[in-house]
């Protein structure tokens, strides 16, 4: 296993596509790089939940541009790479995975014959209760279970193609509706500050001075403005000032400077806020 | 960007209905823009050390038309004004101004 965090890419027809996580260890190893992501998981049999959601974990496209970019992950994509990944499997490996299961299916059984064992002491009943061998043992064959795993076993571990990768990367860039948010995004990671989306208070993103377990957000981030060009829209500074002194707080404008150099200069904030008179 | 015909508005805003004091307008060097300053009656902010001299862009809000107020307008105005926020005083067509704090960079929420 890599230490890089594979982000499945489901694409559709006429965007980039949306990124998910489905690695628990993957997603702890993105908490740590400041990045907590939407958990977006229900049971098939409870498709209405909405709280308590499990895997898979979904990226904004701007996060996952970010891990790539920087090298902390991978783009896994469409059918190919399950079919390459099932096409490299070797006898061997069958033969482990089977094992794999037989333990598994051994440790269940001894597990649940001393369950059962312990079950019938508490009653004060004989341990043998008198039913045929043959019943106990289908039984138990019948309620030993096959976990599912979450994540594949074998896709992270198929060699990546650099350009392929790339060619993803564009793709999934290309999608982004404003251009400049992935500035804007970069700039405000810089400056070490947690980054969800933002729509639920009226912005683009809504940015944690840390783990949002820990802290409140401070910031409603508008979408990118072009530095030169785009004029501020009052109407817009008037309604998002009030509706962030209400949830206190700032509203955030970002203007980008494609043609800077230096990455840090390359986005300009100004924080706005209600002057409480007026 | 030109905001001479709302000046005397926003500043007999400041003066008469938000009661300023030293309330005064002054044009700009570096663009073609009017500000005003002004002391407020008390202060504006819990993290406000002291009463002192505050800024106001008067900008007009049109509904149908973009204003001219871009960020790049808005940098050389604190360059020139080397301050710490800038008020922007939007003025409504139907003469009501309503005042906005704008902080140069990433600012924390104020105090309640």
């Amino acid at each position: 296993m890599s230490d890089r965090v594979a982000i499945s890419l489901v694409q559709g027809h006429s965007h980039g596509g949306v990124a998910l996580v489905f690695d628990i260890d993957d997603i702890r190893i993105l908490r740590n790089l400041g990045i907590a992501g939407i958990l977006a998981g229900t049971l098939p049999s409870a498709t209405q939940q909405n709280a308590f959601l499990s895997v898979p974990l979904r990226l904004m496209t701007e996060e996952a541009l970010w891990l790539v970019e920087k090298g902390a992950a991978y783009f896994v994509t469409g059918p190919e790479s399950v079919t390459s990944a099932a096409n490299a499997v070797t006898p061997q490996d069958m033969l482990q995975t089977r094992q794999k299961l037989e333990l598994s299916f051994a440790e269940q059984r001894e597990f649940k014959q001393q369950e059962h064992v312990e079950k019938l002491r508490q009653l004060g009943l004989p341990s043998d209760d008198g039913q045929s061998p043959t019943t106990k043992s289908l039984l138990l064959e019948s309620s030993l279970f096959i976990e599912t795993p979450n994540s594949s076993a074998l896709v992270p571990n198929q060699p990546q193609d650099p350009a392929r990768q790339k060619l993803l990367w564009k793709q999934l860039r290309d999608a982004c509706k404003n251009q400049g948010d992935y500035h804007v995004y970069k700039a405000l990671r810089q400056q070490e500050y947690f980054l969800s989306p933002g729509a639920r208070f009226g912005g683009r993103f809504i940015a944690y001075p840390g783990d949002p377990l820990r802290y409140h957000s401070h910031m409603t981030v508008q979408p990118a403005l072009d530095y030169s060009r785009d004029s501020l829209d009052l109407l817009q500074v008037v309604s998002g000032g009030r509706l962030g002194t209400g949830v206190k707080k700032l509203w955030v404008v970002a203007g980008v400077k494609p043609e800077a150099e230096d990455p840090s200069e390359q986005v300009s904030f100004f924080s706005i806020e209600w002057a409480a008179f007026g | 960007m030109n905001n001479s015909s709302i000046v005397s508005l926003v500043k007999a805003n400041l003066a008469q209905q938000q009661l300023w004091d030293f309330v005064e307008e002054s044009q700009l060097n570096d663009l073609d823009a009017w500000v005003i300053s002004g002391v407020p009656p008390h202060k504006l902010s819990n993290d406000d050390k002291d009463l002192e001299r505050e800024w106001i862009l008067p900008v007009d809000l049109k509904q149908y038309s973009a204003s001219d107020l871009t960020l790049e307008i808005a940098d050389k105005l604190f360059a020139e004004l080397i301050c710490r926020r800038i008020i922007l005083g939007i003025a409504n067509d139907d003469g009501t101004v309503v005042y906005y704090f704008m902080y140069k960079g990433l600012h924390k929420p104020k105090k309640n």
